[in-house]
């Protein structure tokens, strides 16, 4: 270990890897789209037009990146509210996964945008009958709250502790908050298609679209968890808390299971299911949405057997995660084309921004668990000390008087602290 | 072939059997050195293009009118020039002389009234208005 | 006055004065897009041997006034239904969700605006009529108050019902329109949707949003409920094995 440590202060530059080729690449070619989407226009770097607005950058990096990061509110309702502690040790990860999660969008936002340096108007123009007047309004007021959960890390790190005990302080109103805001705004962004049932396709617009994003956002965000320690597992050689994430596994057959229904009950109710009989390609994108997005993912989790073990309980949430993305872009794209017109396929700059964005994301997230104090087995290399004794310490009662139980005991450390 | 354009016109619409508001004659002002103002009639021309988009807005307002149209803008393919060059329609140089469109003192301008008739060909077509194929 | 327009297909011969009197007036490039563009915001189609204009359907109840997050949309008692250029930020879901398909993008431009028609409000306002009304040379076009309009389609399909497809469109569809239209020829073969709910499109999403003051207020009660729940258990079970602790 040692001499690797000596080779790696004496090199110059960072060591190359695959994965820090490929960011590379694909920030320097977003950062080139980006200055041509600016100079040149939408119509010259996007496939978007009158008859499509809405392309990849609102269909997959707004719809998606917000569902997504909706693993930040459920895991912290589940630990502050529901006090089921021992979920504890995957709030940071989860927080920050949400964080920049949500500034990914906002900053795929600025591009989409016709008129981005206007993006404040919404503050001081307000239109509440509008559905996007409240999506911005709560992205913007949860993304705040997710900026005030991720500040104790901060804090931490910076040794700044009366503020860290202040944000402490309000910790349950703040996730209480969180959690309505994520309702109303991942519910708000399937309301923003109850206006065009003229244009919507049968078999996805009904007026429970604002559930059908809701509940299935849920599911994502749970499935997002479990991913999302996978990787860090591969990328930080840290081990997978299989007893952590195999109740949400679990939980996540039910949720899908709730989706799964809804979705086919209403459809049944509205007579909608003759979509499939008819031509075009939009029946086999409903199946292989709910069939590979949604019955695989339950069978899979369903089974005990599957879902102890690593591959299985990752495979299912990973399907659950595509079939996820796929509703979102049949809702936004697929379903939309016939009506438009014309047939939407992003062109190469958008889909190099939307690569480069979530590049970024991955990018931020290492350089946070480096330097920030993320993960609490994994010491962040900036201090080079083990972690703190009250990060392994039982968390102390939330009511004032509480008193900590002395460290040494790993089981559940403070999550948001 | 006249009866058989005449029907397509009569069939396509009531535009036959309808009486069209036009504006009224226009007269332009007489400038320096013109032998007569000219006074220009919608009732005539119309009969030239189904559109009105072939002349407006390109070559003319329709709203606020210009009440003066110089030889040399003719000349350089503008307003009335871009038709009556002595290709499409008859031009300034014409052998006919000043008062096909000039009218003198005590004179009117008589000019044929109808274009039915005259064979499709010799037609002057549509081809000023840009168009952006579909 | 509640300024309209109506259309009468039977009397259009496809002339485009209205497109050029559009384009002079608003100042707009002279090339004419064969369909609505940023900058062409009428055109004249000719389908099924008749005429269609196609231009803003200034709705009483505008789905593009009511999803602007910015209010750049607004219905104007006059009639016309106007933008305003200067609040717009750019998220196109007016484009998205305007059931005719009106609002057109400048997507060339770096920095770009919505354009569609305005019903020449400003001309209006002086007391004078759109441009596309003012030229119309066969009287297809007219301007006038609503309900005046109205009563004169009622009286032209009285008056020669063979002539006409028995439907005055606008009159209902999405909670009814100030540009009204009247046709020889089945709509739907003109390129117009027939199949346009009755209820302004602006309920649908009302319906959704109207419940947002309910979940915040009940969201936020259960929630603290169930915080309060739970950790009551907590620090009941704690106490009760600090009290183990202390007798054992």
């Amino acid at each position: 270990m040692r001499k690797d440590e000596e080779a790696m202060n004496s090199r110059r530059w960072p060591e190359m890897t695959f994965w820090r080729l490929v960011f590379l690449v694909l920030a320097a070619t977003g950062t080139v789209v980006g200055v041509l989407r600016f100079t040149r226009g939408l119509g010259a770097t996007t496939n978007l037009s009158d008859q499509f607005p809405w392309g990849l950058w609102i269909g997959f990096d707004v719809l998606c990146g917000v569902g997504l990061a909706a693993g930040g509110f459920a895991i912290t309702a589940a630990v502050y509210i529901f006090n089921l502690k021992r979920f504890s040790p995957i709030i940071r990860p989860t927080v920050l996964t949400a964080f920049l999660g949500y500034v990914f969008v906002i900053l795929a936002l600025l591009f989409d945008l016709g008129q981005p340096h206007r993006i404040w108007h919404a503050l001081v123009m307000w239109n509440p009958r509008s559905v996007m007047f409240e999506v911005a309004w709560c992205v913007m007021l949860y993304t705040t709250v997710l900026a005030l959960e991720f500040s104790p890390i901060v804090f931490e790190r910076l040794n700044l502790e009366r503020p860290r005990r202040i944000v402490r302080a309000i910790s349950v109103p703040l996730v209480i908050v969180g959690v309505i805001l994520s309702t109303l705004h991942q519910s708000s962004l399937g309301s923003l298609y109850l206006i065009v049932p003229e244009k919507l396709h049968p078999l996805w617009y009904s007026p429970l679209l604002p559930v059908f994003f809701f509940v299935s956002a849920i599911a994502a965000g749970l499935a997002m968890v479990i991913v999302e320690s996978a990787l860090c597992q591969r990328a930080f050689n840290h081990h997978l808390k299989m007893d952590l994430l195999e109740p949400l596994g679990r939980a996540m057959v039910v949720v899908l299971s709730v989706y799964g229904i809804l979705r086919l009950q209403d459809l049944a109710r509205r007579g909608a299911l003759f979509g499939l009989r008819r031509p075009g390609y939009e029946g086999s994108m409903f199946l292989l949405e709910m069939g590979l997005g949604v019955l695989l993912p339950i069978i899979l989790l369903a089974i005990p057997r599957v879902r102890a073990r690593q591959p299985g309980l990752v495979t299912g949430a990973f399907l659950a995660i595509l079939g996820f993305v796929m509703h979102r872009l049949n809702v936004s794209v697929t379903g939309m084309e016939r009506a438009a017109g014309v047939a939407y396929f992003p062109s190469w700059m958008e889909i190099a921004l939307s690569l480069a964005l979530v590049a970024a994301g991955f990018a931020m997230f290492g350089l946070a668990v480096r330097y920030l104090p993320i993960f609490p087995e994994a010491p962040h290399r900036a201090s080079g000390v083990e972690a703190p004794a009250w990060l392994l310490a039982r968390p102390a009662s939330m009511v004032a008087g509480g008193s900590p139980e002395p460290p040494g005991q790993p089981s559940a450390p403070a999550g948001m602290e | 072939m006249a009866w058989l354009t005449g029907a397509v016109l009569a069939l396509g619409g009531h535009a036959a059997a309808q009486q069209l508001r036009l504006p009224p004659d226009l007269a332009y002002t007489k400038a320096e050195g013109s032998p007569g103002k000219v006074v220009f009639s919608h009732q005539f021309h119309v009969a030239v293009s189904e559109k009105c988009t072939t002349c407006h807005v390109k070559l003319f307002r329709m709203l606020q009118p210009t009440r003066q149209v110089t030889h040399a803008e003719m000349e350089a393919g503008k307003s009335c020039g871009a038709c009556h060059n002595g290709q499409m329609a008859f031009g300034p140089t014409d052998a006919a002389g000043c008062s096909r469109c000039h009218v003198g003192e005590g004179r009117s301008s008589r000019v044929p009234a109808q274009t039915r008739g005259w064979p499709r060909a010799t037609r002057p077509r549509p081809h000023t208005s840009e168009r952006r194929s579909s | 006055m509640k300024g309209a327009i109506l259309f009468d297909s039977t009397k259009c011969i496809g002339c485009e004065a209205c497109v050029a009197a559009c384009k002079e007036k608003n100042n707009l490039p002279a090339m004419i897009d064969p369909k609505l563009t940023a900058y062409t915001w009428t055109v004249v189609e000719q389908r099924n041997k008749a005429f269609i204009r196609r231009l803003c359907m200034h709705c009483e109840s505008p789905t593009c006034a009511s999803v602007c997050p910015v209010e750049a949309f607004r219905k104007e008692p006059s009639g016309p239904v106007i933008y305003d250029a200067s609040r717009c930020i750019g998220c196109r879901y007016c484009i998205m969700a305007c059931p005719f398909d009106v609002p057109k993008y400048q997507w060339d431009r770096a920095v770009p605006i919505v354009q569609k028609c305005t019903m020449c409000a400003d001309r209006i306002a002086a007391g004078k009529e759109p441009a596309c009304a003012t030229v119309c040379p066969t009287g297809a076009t007219i301007f006038g108050d609503r309900d005046q309009l109205i009563g004169e389609a009622r009286a032209r399909l009285e008056a020669a019902p063979k002539a006409y497809v028995p439907k005055i469109y606008g009159l209902e569809e999405v909670g009814g329109t100030s540009v009204l239209m009247l046709s020889s020829v089945p709509f739907l073969s003109l390129g117009i949707r027939p199949d346009l709910p009755l209820t302004p499109l602006p309920t649908l999403t009302w319906k959704a949003l109207s419940k947002v003051p309910d979940i915040v207020v009940v969201g936020g009660a259960l929630l603290y409920g169930i915080w309060w729940i739970t950790h009551r258990r907590i620090r009941v079970q704690e106490a009760l094995d600090q009290e183990a602790a202390k007798q054992g």
